[in-house]
Formats: structure tokens, C-alpha cells, sequence
């Protein structure tokens, strides 16, 4: 059958084919003024889909970079502020090293405990060291002072009121980095070894296990010395005993050949004459510095070998007292204030003062360096030796404390330099999948300029092909 | 001479009839279903003259229709095709543009913002400024959600107005077809041509086949019979009205008066949109609430079990309400299950922290649930039994919960910092047990013997104080002895650890003791063994403390027995046993000499402990237990009543961000202990986007509407090239049925002069004959 051709059907087909163009140029119109080649998901279902995928990606990627950056300041500057503190300790170091110096004045130790003052301030100040209004040392409790002061039995103590857990940051797929720290662990040494005493007194430890932090003043006082066994020999206390720092039983020994008197295995000494005025108030001390206050003024000259007796009476607060029982083996001793708990033995005990408890490991710096200050301004009226005893004790804290900190600076260095480097991958991951989303989703604009004008030529043709078909009739011929 | 001028009129009628068909076709040249008529001339008989046949010129046979009505019905078929496609296809764009995706106003989009909100806040956990913007970023995706979800819905309401607008033209073409074939059989028993009346009906068939799928069948006479689904809807001569209606399931259905089931409509619009009502929009608008229910859902699971930076709550209101599934006008005795909640529950145990609002100390309870037993009831008793919480049912099934003054509740994962509140481990306080979990079999009057507080007293255990006496537990001994005057006068209570009784003085120091004298109750109580022997209590107390984080899975109960008597720190190889939930050693501990009070020691998991100087009692059973879990709420109590919930509803269209978050975002539960910096909660939500969820095919939320999405993009291209090939498919079978019945005007034209020139050679004929005629007439 030979083809015919209706007329209407050749009308409609020029009409579709110049519909179709114009719906091509439509839509290269839509992808260069939207600049994308997906504009709804039927456009490209697949594409859509990985479009929407590469975005969630992108976003996250974004929101990792973008807390990447920001702990990045957090951690770098608490790194700073440890850096800083690192070198407060090793200047408190120092410090403590000029103060065992056993020829310093009183005057030059007053100066050093104004630097140790000094250096405990600045600590503070950098232990409050704030990010964003956060502060970096709190733990996770960033909106509070971590170390708050008081006074705790007269000696002023710093307390952590911060958190042992710290705030974290998600910097990446399961990668987190704390952005604030534990003052309790950066400012204190964190490994609690037992008491140590400072050996002032002949007090020890007790037999049962003991419980605090920090340290403690074990006052021992002195209360009465009983002279009773002098009685012959002229010989009274100098001002009832009053000055008197030795405790318990002690031998005195005197030998009127010689000339000589020693109180326990103290230093021999000369005997004054009973004449000199020093004889009123002659001092003897004995091996551990305990002072007897004699009035050789009555003399009689008769050798003495015997035991003289001192009572006295212990406090852990400074406050309430109870007499020594020198017997006693394990005396519990509790600070109301502070809650710690110890116990001693006095059986060693020959003399009264102050004696230091250092529960080891536990002190933080600032109490360090509070207790160094007080060492320092020798409150106690020590002997230089003393002195340095208790300083080589501040010397062992500072030197946990300063471990213990190091390990903090150095935890919050690598953070800094692990989100440096994740800071650039990021980046890296970012812009790669940016590119890829682009390459799906983006319109190629050359590209779809020569699209268009494709479509604009395929249009113009049809159009003009069309006009030229309805031209040629029959009718043009029939007249 | 006639017979020739016969013959030349005939020619002259027929090419003037041949002229008015050409005219016919030329003016119909354009009109829509016109099919092209032709002229079909035949030789007229020839008469005989005088023996010989002498022919008789032409006769018009017929004015015939030039149709392939075979390729007609193909043509209505792939029309119905066309027009179920177009109808889906109109929709679907428009349900694709509700979608607005790849585009910044998205669902995807807002979701993406929420979670970057939450990225922002997990730096500054405390900011008010990006609180706010958690709960903006949750308002304007359930606003979004809302939003696409009832517009989802609202599509079906349209799609039923259209349906029935489409139906009532199927009636009216119905009717035409009905019409015109009657005028058909007349006409064509009349023996005249039925030509456009055949186009007409053509046209109407064509019509109603755009509308359905129907199925043509040659009535006899020149009528049509039109079946949809095998039922008549146009017979003979009359035509059957079809309706929209409700089937027995309450789906929507069409009924044709003709027949007595249900017509089943797959093809034409109506089909194209009730496919779209029950197959393409459920598919999107259920994918879309499967994404909001899942959402809720894992996001009130990280919220609920989390707490404001500010503390603990001092009253919570649920956000969905317990209904009265058996109708007897009370809630209460509803079981969890079948309450009415709109999330589901699970057998487990929620965690409930009550913390002191002035000392920080926490205590935690365990509520156990039983999803299928529990009832509402049960639930509420649990929480009342916890003194200083309160919770009861509104009238409108509503739960509240509600702290006494000075307290403060939440529903966190956190660690009991002080984990020996009842004093049973090394305390300060007298305290001993049988060590036994019961029963025991006391006996009505039987007596327990006591001095304690510098008096002797007797505890007198009386039947109607217990269920079954002679199963006493040990709860109910200890809220004897606690009930007992004598004994609440001289300082002596019993608790319950672990299952087990114990007995102990109510204040603690060296200067507290006891001492079971006897009683009849003794054996029973199996304390036969400590009578006599005093109970002292001690100056310093261990007051265990529990640190760090739990880093396991699951739940745990770490249980801690010290394996003999001794002093932390002092008496050589003084162990703590630390046994798990299961009853097996975790760990044992060496607190004896040589350990430094106060030192942490590694549990498990993450957990630490540590110990103050203290006394611990083997024989006198010391003990306590630590609750240990990573997940609060395994009932999902929480998120089935929308405690402390972010979102509330449970779909696209009623979801939203709860009002009184909404209206104060201090409230979002950021942490998990109510620390300002901890970020736990923040990082608890955050952790949802990536959540693979079961339900959703374990794809994470996004993942899933990411897949919507996509498949939503495929099915409209799908249609759209279906739609396209098939409008090409059909182009081209109107181009072939065209081709036969189109006019071609070119050939109307050379029809034309064909005619023309037929006419003016049968005119000239009879010129011709007329002049022979008058030459005839002439000679006479």
C-alpha cells in the first residue's frame, strides 16, 4: 500500500517536533540558570540519590572540620597555659633549692616566700586560664573556678571543685579529643605513696594505715617538765619550764668533774659557772633539739646521772589538745577539718614543735607551695636543718607534681598537632567530595551552552521546514 | 437515445456527489477523529436492447468510512495507557516538588541542620545561644515534616474529588455511546450510511477510554457493547451508570449499576489515579512517617536518658497519654503494651536517679518492666515507693512525675558516686546479716530479741504482716523491724542489700552496738549463730567511692565482698572480691597493707574505686553492689510516654519539638549528669544520624530518606519514559490509522478536478446526445 499522508497528521507532527525542541531548549535554559544538571530527583534518581549521600558526608565532614577548629583553640591555648605553668614549677624548683641554702638571713627566706606566694598566684591565675568563657582545668564543670581557696585549721588550702571527667569533642567518625582537662590531675601528682613525717620529733607511724591529702601540722607540745630528781643537786627549771621543748623521759647526765652536762645523747656541753649571770637560764639540748631550760645559779657541784620527765600533748588541728601517752603505739589522730585520719607512735618522742605529715603524692601545687611559704617564714622557729628537711619533703612533691603536669602538657600537645593533622585531612576529604559532588550535580556550562544552542538550531529548523511543507499545495497551482 | 441520456445524468449525479464528499472532507480536514469519506461508484447495470447489452453508465454504490477498526481498538487500548500514565504522572511531579530535594528548604536538608546544631553546641555544651539553636533546628524540621506530611495526605483528598469528577464524565460518555448507538442501527436499517455518527461514537469511545480501560465488543446492527472489567457499562441501547464507593474493607472501589460486585479499574486516568491513591502516594507518605517515627524514636532515646545542664527535674509530664484500651473508664489497669502508646515497650529496667539538691548526692532505683504484665498501676507503685518522687495519671491518661522539694530526678546512665548509702560495708554503723536471700519460715508470735540503744527489747512477727509467713523475705522482716517502736526508739533499723537482711544501728561511731539476744524468731531467721555476740559499730567508715565511666555494654552489677576481717591499708592481705551480675570474679582487690587509702583501683570497664581508711567484716557480710549500664531505659519506657522527650507525635504529620523545649531551650537534656560541660547527652543525639536502625532496613535516618528520595525520583522517570514512549507509540498508531482515514487535502484536490473534470464530460455528453437529439428533431 502506497503511504498517504493526512494533512492534520503532518500539521501535528511539526507541531510535536517543534514541542520537543522548545523542551530542550527549556531545559538547558533551567540547567544554566540554575547552574545545576539536577534540579528533582527524576532527573537523575541515581545521581539524586548520591548527590544527597556526598551532602551528608560533606556536612559532617564540615561540622568535624569546624570542631576541629575550634578545639584547636581550646587545647592549644590550655597547652600554652601548661606550658607556662611548667615553667612556674621549675622556678618554684629552683626556688626551693636557694631556700635549703643554710646560710639564707631571715630576711632573704621572707623574700623567697613572697616568690613562692608569688608563683602560687600566678598558678592560680593560669589554672583558671578560660576558653570561650570555659574554663580549661574544670573537668567538665567549665562554668566554675576549678581550685577554690579556704581555710582549713589555719593553713589556707586549695580545693578542686572541678570534674575528673573532661569535656570531649568530636572531631571526626569516632575520634574524639578532650578539649578541657582535670585540674585535679594536672595540679596534683595523682599517685598517693603513704605519710611521710618530717623527723622533728621522733614521732612515727603507727600501725594502722592512715588517710588524707595534702599535709599536716602534728603539733606536739610541751606541758610541765618534772625536775624532782634535781632536787639535791640546787638545780631548778628557768622559768618553770616554760621554753622547755623536750618530751618524755630523758637522761641527763652531769659530771661536776668535768664540767660538762648532756641531756639524752645530745651534745656534751660545758657547765657555766654558777656565778654567771647565763647560768640563770642555761640551755641543754638533746639529740633531736629538745630544749631543757636549767637554773645552774644553785649549783651544788654533785654529778647527776638520771631521768628527768617531760609531759606533754599532741594536736593534729592545732586546737584540741590531749595529753601524750608515751606508750602509745598507734594513736588515731583525726582533723576535724579536713577529715584526714593518722596514726602515730609516740614512743620515740623526745621533743615538742611542729611536725610535718606528708601524705605523698597527694599534695597539689598550690598547697606545695602554700606549705614552702610557711616553711620558708619558719613560723615554727626551726633550725635551719629542720628547715631543710622539710623543703627536701616539698622538693619530692614538687617533683610528682611536675611529672604529673608535664604528662598533661604533653597529652595536650599531640591533641593540638593530632587536630592539626586531622584539621588537614579534613580539608582534604572536604574538597574531594566537594568535587565530586560537582562533578554529578554541577552544570558544565560550556557544555550546556552548546547544548542549547543545538536545541535553539534544532527549533529554528523544524520551524522552518514546517512553514515550507504547508507551502507547497496544490492549491498554489489550481486556478 | 434515454439510455443516453440516462447514463449521462447518472454521471453528472456521481460526480457531483463525488464534489460534495470532497467538500465534505475538505472542511473536515482538521476535525479531530474524522475519518476520510470516499464515493464508491459502480458501473450501473446495462440494459438490453434488442439482444445486446448496452451499459448503462455509472451508479453511486456508497458513501463508505475509510477505518481499520482493528487499529482502532489497539488505539483505545494504548490510550488508556496514555491516560493512567498522564494522571500518575501529574501527581507524581507534584508530589516529587513537595520534596524539594536536591534543595536547602529539604527534609535532608533540615535534618542535616539539626545534627550540625548539635556538633556546635557538643563544643560549648552550655551555651544558651546554641541550645536555642538545637531547638530551632528540631522546630523547623517537624514544621517541614508536618508540612510534607499533610500535604502527602492531602493529596488523597483531591485525587477522591477528581475521581469523582472523571466518573461522572465515564456516565456521560456512557450515555452518548448508548445514544448514538441507536441512532446507528437506525440509520443504518434505513439503509442509509452511518458515517459520522460512527465518528462521533468513535470519538466518544476514545474518550471514555482515556478515563478507563474498556473492551469493545460488535453488538450487531452497527452497535457497540463497552465492558470495564468485565462488566457492561454501555449495552444495546442503554447505558449502565458507574459510582464511587466504599468497599466491605473500606477501600475505595467502583460499583456498576449492571453488576452486583466491585469493578476493578486498572487502566485510563481513573485507574492511573487510584493506582497513585493506593500505591505510589502510601509508598512516599508511609516512607516519609516511617522516617518521622524513627526519628522520634531514636532521638528521644538519647534525649530522655540525658540531663539539663542545670540538674535533674523536679516535675516531667509525659507527652503521650494511656488509653483506655478495654473501656472500663480507668487507665491504670492497662498494661504497658496495651496502653495506647504510640512507641512500642520492651522488657527491661528503667534507671531512675533522685539527687539531693543541696549535697548532689545521688541515689539510683531500678524499676523492672515487664511490657506484657506491668500495668499502668504497677508502674506508678514503683515510682511511689521511691520517697521523695511522687507520680500519678491525670484525667486525660497523661503521666506526671513530680520530686519533693530540695530533690531532683532524671533518668541518666550515670554512676552512684556513693554507692553504700544503706552503710553495709565497712561503715560507721553496727551493722550484720544472715547473708541468706530467704524465705524464711517464721511462724505467727514468733519474736526477735534485741538490745540495742542501751535497752532490751523483743520484735514480735505477727502473720498479717507478711503474705505468707512462713516465706517470710527478707523486705518484709526488715519493714517489721522498722515499723517496731522499741526499735525506732533505740536507734535500730534493718535494710535490704543484695537480696539479703541486715541489721544494723541507725547512727554510726565506736559508741553504737547492738546485740541479738534471742527471741523464738531466731533459728528461723537464721541469726542463731550471732546471739549474744555484740555488733559494734566504728569511728571511721570505708565510705567506698566509685569513679570514672562505664565503658562496656549491656547492664552490670559489680558486687563487693571483702573475703576477710581486716583494716583498709593495714592488715596484710585484705582482699575485696568484686564479683559481676552473673556471680563471677571480676577482680580482686588489694586493699590491705600497703595500700594507700583514698588510692583508685581499677574495677572493670572503666570503673574505678576506692576506699577510706575503715574496718571491713567478712563474717559480718559487709557488702554493696554498683549498678552499671549503657543504657538506662532498656523498656523504652521513656520514649513510649514521651518522657522528657525532644520530639513528640509519631508521624510526618503530628511531629513536633515538645512545648514546654520549645519554650525554654535551657531545658534540653544536654549532659548525662548534669554537669555544665558534659557534653554526653549532645553527643548521645548527635551519635543518632549515623544510628543504623533496624526498621529502616538498618540504614541510618538520612541513609533511608536518602533511598526515599532516590526512589522517588526513579519511579517519576520511570513514568515519565514510559509516558513518553508510549505517547510516541501511540503517535505513531494515530499516524497509521491517519494514513487511512486522515484527509490529505492534496488528494481532496486532484479528487477535485478528477470530479470537475467527470462533470463537465458528462455535461458535454449530454451536449452531445441532446444535439444528436435536436439534429433528429431537426430532419422531422
Amino acid at each position: 500500500m502506497s503511504t498517504r499522508i493526512s494533512t492534520q497528521g503532518r500539521y501535528l507532527r511539526i507541531l510535536s517536533s517543534m514541542n520537543r525542541n522548545q523542551f530542550d531548549i527549556l531545559r538547558a535554559q533551567e540547567q544554566l540558570s540554575t547552574g545545576r544538571t539536577i534540579n528533582r530527583p527524576s532527573d537523575d534518581p541515581i545521581g539524586t540519590s548520591r548527590i544527597l549521600l556526598l551532602t551528608r558526608r560533606i556536612n559532617e565532614t564540615q561540622r568535624h572540620l569546624t570542631s576541629s577548629e575550634y578545639s584547636s583553640g581550646s587545647v592549644d591555648t590550655a597547652a600554652a597555659a601548661l606550658q607556662d605553668a611548667s615553667d612556674l614549677y621549675s622556678q618554684a624548683r629552683t626556688l626551693i633549692i636557694k631556700g635549703m641554702n643554710g646560710a639564707l638571713s631571715e630576711e632573704d627566706r621572707k623574700l623567697l616566700a613572697n616568690e613562692a606566694e608569688l608563683i602560687r598566684q600566678q598558678l592560680l591565675d593560669l589554672s583558671r586560664s578560660t576558653y570561650d568563657g570555659r574554663y580549661l582545668f574544670a573537668g567538665a564543670r567549665s562554668d566554675t573556678e576549678p581550685f577554690t581557696e579556704s581555710y582549713v585549721g589555719g593553713v589556707r588550702r586549695v580545693s578542686y571543685t572541678g570534674t575528673e571527667e573532661s569535656v570531649s569533642s568530636q572531631v571526626g567518625d569516632g575520634l574524639f579529643v578532650n578539649i578541657t582537662g582535670s585540674g585535679e590531675s594536672i595540679f596534683g601528682p595523682g599517685t598517693p605513696g603513704g605519710v611521710e613525717l618530717a623527723d622533728l620529733t621522733g614521732l612515727s607511724l603507727g600501725s594502722t594505715a592512715n588517710e588524707g591529702s595534702g599535709f599536716e601540722y602534728i603539733d606536739l607540745r610541751h606541758d610541765a617538765t618534772d625536775l624532782s630528781s634535781l632536787a639535791g643537786l640546787g638545780i631548778t627549771s628557768a622559768g618553770a619550764g616554760a621554753d622547755d621543748t623536750i618530751l618524755g623521759d630523758q637522761t641527763l647526765s652531769i659530771d661536776a668533774t668535768a664540767g660538762t652536762i648532756q641531756l639524752g645523747t645530745g651534745e656534751v656541753v660545758k657547765l657555766p659557772d654558777p656565778s654567771d649571770p647565763a647560768a640563770a637560764d642555761f640551755v641543754v639540748q638533746n639529740e633531736r633539739g629538745g630544749e631543757l631550760h636549767l637554773d645552774l645559779s644553785g649549783y651544788t657541784g654533785v654529778d647527776f646521772n638520771g631521768t628527768i620527765t617531760a609531759t606533754g600533748s599532741i594536736s593534729i588541728d592545732g586546737s584540741s589538745y590531749q595529753a601524750i601517752d608515751f606508750s602509745a603505739t598507734d594513736l588515731e589522730l583525726k582533723h576535724p577539718g579536713s577529715g584526714a585520719i593518722l596514726h602515730v607512735d609516740l614512743t620515740g618522742v623526745s621533743r615538742a614543735g611542729s611536725e610535718l605529715a606528708t601524705f605523698t603524692g597527694t599534695t597539689n601545687v598550690f598547697d606545695l607551695l602554700e606549705g614552702l611559704k610557711l616553711d620558708l617564714l619558719n613560723t615554727d622557729g626551726l633550725d635551719p636543718n629542720e628547715v631543710l628537711s622539710r623543703l627536701d619533703h616539698r622538693l619530692d612533691e614538687l617533683d610528682g607534681n611536675q611529672a604529673a603536669l608535664l604528662r598533661s602538657l604533653v597529652n595536650f600537645g599531640s591533641a593540638g598537632e593530632q587536630l592539626r593533622n586531622n584539621r588537614d585531612r579534613l580539608s582534604g576529604v572536604e574538597l574531594q567530595l566537594e568535587g565530586l559532588r560537582s562533578s554529578i550535580q554541577d552544570v558544565d556550562i560550556s557544555e550546556a551552552i552548546v547544548k542549547m544552542a543545538e536545541a535553539e538550531n534544532a527549533l529554528q529548523v523544524s520551524q522552518l521546514s514546517g512553514v515550507r511543507l504547508a507551502q507547497n499545495s496544490l492549491l498554489n497551482f489550481i486556478r | 437515445m434515454s439510455i443516453g441520456l440516462g447514463t449521462g445524468l447518472r454521471a453528472l449525479l456521481a460526480a457531483q456527489v463525488g464534489l460534495d464528499t470532497v467538500g465534505h472532507n475538505l472542511a473536515n480536514a482538521n476535525t479531530p477523529g474524522y475519518s476520510r469519506q470516499r464515493v464508491d461508484l459502480t458501473q450501473a447495470m446495462p440494459t438490453s436492447v434488442r439482444g445486446i447489452l448496452i451499459g448503462q453508465g455509472v451508479d453511486i454504490g456508497s458513501i463508505s468510512r475509510s477505518v481499520d477498526n482493528l487499529l482502532l481498538r489497539r488505539i483505545h487500548s494504548q490510550v488508556s495507557v496514555s491516560g493512567r500514565l498522564n494522571a500518575q504522572f501529574d501527581h507524581m511531579v507534584e508530589v516529587e516538588a513537595f520534596f524539594s530535594e536536591p534543595a536547602d528548604s529539604s527534609i535532608g536538608s533540615l535534618m542535616d541542620g539539626l545534627f550540625t546544631e548539635l556538633a556546635s553546641l557538643g563544643g560549648s555544651p552550655n551555651d544558651g545561644i546554641l541550645k536555642g539553636g538545637v531547638v530551632r533546628a528540631g522546630v523547623e524540621l517537624s514544621a517541614r515534616m508536618r508540612d510534607l506530611g499533610s500535604t502527602l495526605g492531602d493529596i488523597g483528598g483531591t485525587i477522591v474529588q477528581e475521581v469523582k469528577g472523571q466518573i461522572e464524565e465515564v456516565n456521560r460518555l456512557a450515555d452518548d455511546i448508548a445514544r448514538l448507538n441507536v441512532a446507528i442501527g437506525e440509520q443504518l436499517s434505513s439503509g442509509v450510511s452511518a458515517s459520522d455518527l460512527l465518528d462521533q461514537r468513535d470519538r466518544a469511545l476514545r474518550a471514555l477510554s482515556e478515563l478507563v480501560d474498556i473492551r469493545t465488543l460488535d453488538g450487531g446492527d452497527g452497535s457497540v457493547r463497552v465492558t470495564v472489567g468485565g462488566n457492561t457499562i454501555v449495552g444495546k441501547a442503554a447505558a449502565y451508570d458507574m459510582e464511587f464507593t466504599k468497599d466491605n474493607t473500606g477501600a475505595l472501589a467502583f460499583q456498576i449499576e449492571s453488576a452486583t460486585g466491585y469493578v476493578s479499574i486498572t487502566g485510563g486516568s481513573i485507574g492511573g489515579l487510584m493506582e497513585f491513591q493506593e500505591g505510589f502516594s502510601p509508598q512516599f507518605s508511609e516512607g516519609l512517617d516511617k522516617i518521622a517515627y524513627n526519628l522520634i524514636r531514636e532521638f528521644n532515646r538519647a534525649h530522655s536518658t540525658g540531663v539539663p545542664a542545670s540538674g535533674g527535674f523536679e516535675a516531667l509530664q509525659a507527652s503521650y497519654a494511656f488509653q483506655d484500651a478495654d473501656g472500663d473508664g480507668t487507665v491504670t489497669d492497662e498494661r504497658l503494651s496495651f496502653s495506647g502508646l504510640p512507641f512500642e515497650l520492651t522488657d527491661g529496667v528503667l534507671h531512675l536517679n533522685v539527687s539531693n539538691a543541696e549535697t548532689g548526692e545521688v541515689v539510683k532505683h531500678k524499676i523492672a518492666i515487664d511490657a506484657d504484665r506491668t500495668t499502668v498501676q504497677d508502674f506508678l507503685d514503683s515510682i511511689n515507693e521511691i520517697p521523695e518522687l511522687s507520680a500519678n495519671v491525670d484525667s486525660l491518661g497523661v503521666l506526671q512525675l513530680t520530686s519533693d522539694a530540695g530533690y531532683q530526678f532524671d533518668f541518666s546512665s550515670r554512676l552512684e558516686t556513693n554507692p553504700d548509702r544503706l552503710q553495709t560495708f565497712g561503715s560507721g554503723r553496727a551493722s550484720v546479716t544472715n547473708g541468706s536471700p530467704g524465705p524464711f519460715a517464721l511462724t505467727d508470735g514468733d519474736t526477735l530479741d534485741v538490745t540495742a540503744g542501751g535497752s532490751s527489747f523483743s520484735i514480735n512477727f505477727s502473720s498479717a504482716d507478711f503474705d505468707a509467713i512462713a516465706e517470710a523475705t527478707p523486705e518484709e522482716i526488715a519493714a517489721v523491724i522498722n515499723a517496731d517502736p522499741n526499735a525506732q526508739a533505740n536507734g535500730f533499723q534493718a535494710v535490704t542489700v543484695d537480696g539479703a537482711l541486715y541489721l544494723q544501728t541507725v547512727g554510726a561511731g565506736s559508741n553504737q552496738s547492738f546485740t541479738i539476744d534471742g527471741g523464738t524468731g531466731v533459728a528461723a531467721l537464721g541469726l542463731a549463730s550471732l546471739v549474744g555476740t555484740p555488733i559494734a559499730g566504728s569511728d571511721n567508715a570505708v565510705e567506698p567511692q566509685i569513679g570514672g565511666s562505664y565503658t562496656g555494654t549491656g547492664s552490670n552489677e559489680f558486687t563487693f565482698v571483702p573475703r576477710t576481717d581486716g583494716t583498709i591499708g593495714t592488715t596484710a592481705d585484705l582482699a575485696v572480691d568484686v564479683y559481676n551480675s552473673a556471680g563471677q570474679i571480676v577482680t580482686s582487690l588489694d586493699v590491705g597493707e600497703g595500700y594507700v587509702p583514698g588510692t583508685e583501683l581499677a574495677v572493670s570497664e572503666g570503673i574505678t574505686v576506692s576506699f577510706g581508711l575503715g574496718e571491713l567484716s567478712a563474717s559480718h557480710g559487709d557488702r554493696f553492689s554498683v549498678d552499671v549500664t549503657d543504657n538506662s531505659d532498656t523498656a523504652d519506657l521513656l520514649v513510649a510516654t514521651g518522657l522528657n522527650a525532644f520530639f513528640t507525635g509519631s508521624s510526618a504529620a503530628d511531629m513536633d519539638v515538645r512545648t514546654d523545649l520549645r519554650q525554654n531551650s535551657e531545658l534540653l537534656s544536654t549532659s548525662n549528669t548534669g554537669v555544665v560541660g558534659d557534653n554526653g547527652g549532645v553527643a548521645r543525639m548527635g551519635a543518632v544520624q549515623n544510628l543504623q536502625v533496624d526498621e529502616l532496613n538498618g540504614l541510618s535516618v538520612n541513609l533511608f530518606y536518602g533511598q526515599v528520595v532516590g526512589s522517588l525520583g526513579f519511579e517519576v522517570s520511570t513514568v515519565s519514559q514510559a509516558l513518553e514512549a508510549n505517547e510516541s507509540l501511540l503517535g505513531s498508531l494515530d499516524q497509521r490509522a491517519q494514513q487511512l482515514s486522515g484527509v490529505n487535502v492534496d488528494e481532496e484536490l486532484v479528487d477535485m478536478l478528477e470530479f470537475e473534470q467527470a462533470f463537465q464530460t458528462a455535461a458535454r455528453y449530454l451536449s452531445v446526445v441532446n444535439e444528436l437529439g435536436q439534429e433528429i428533431l431537426n430532419i422531422i
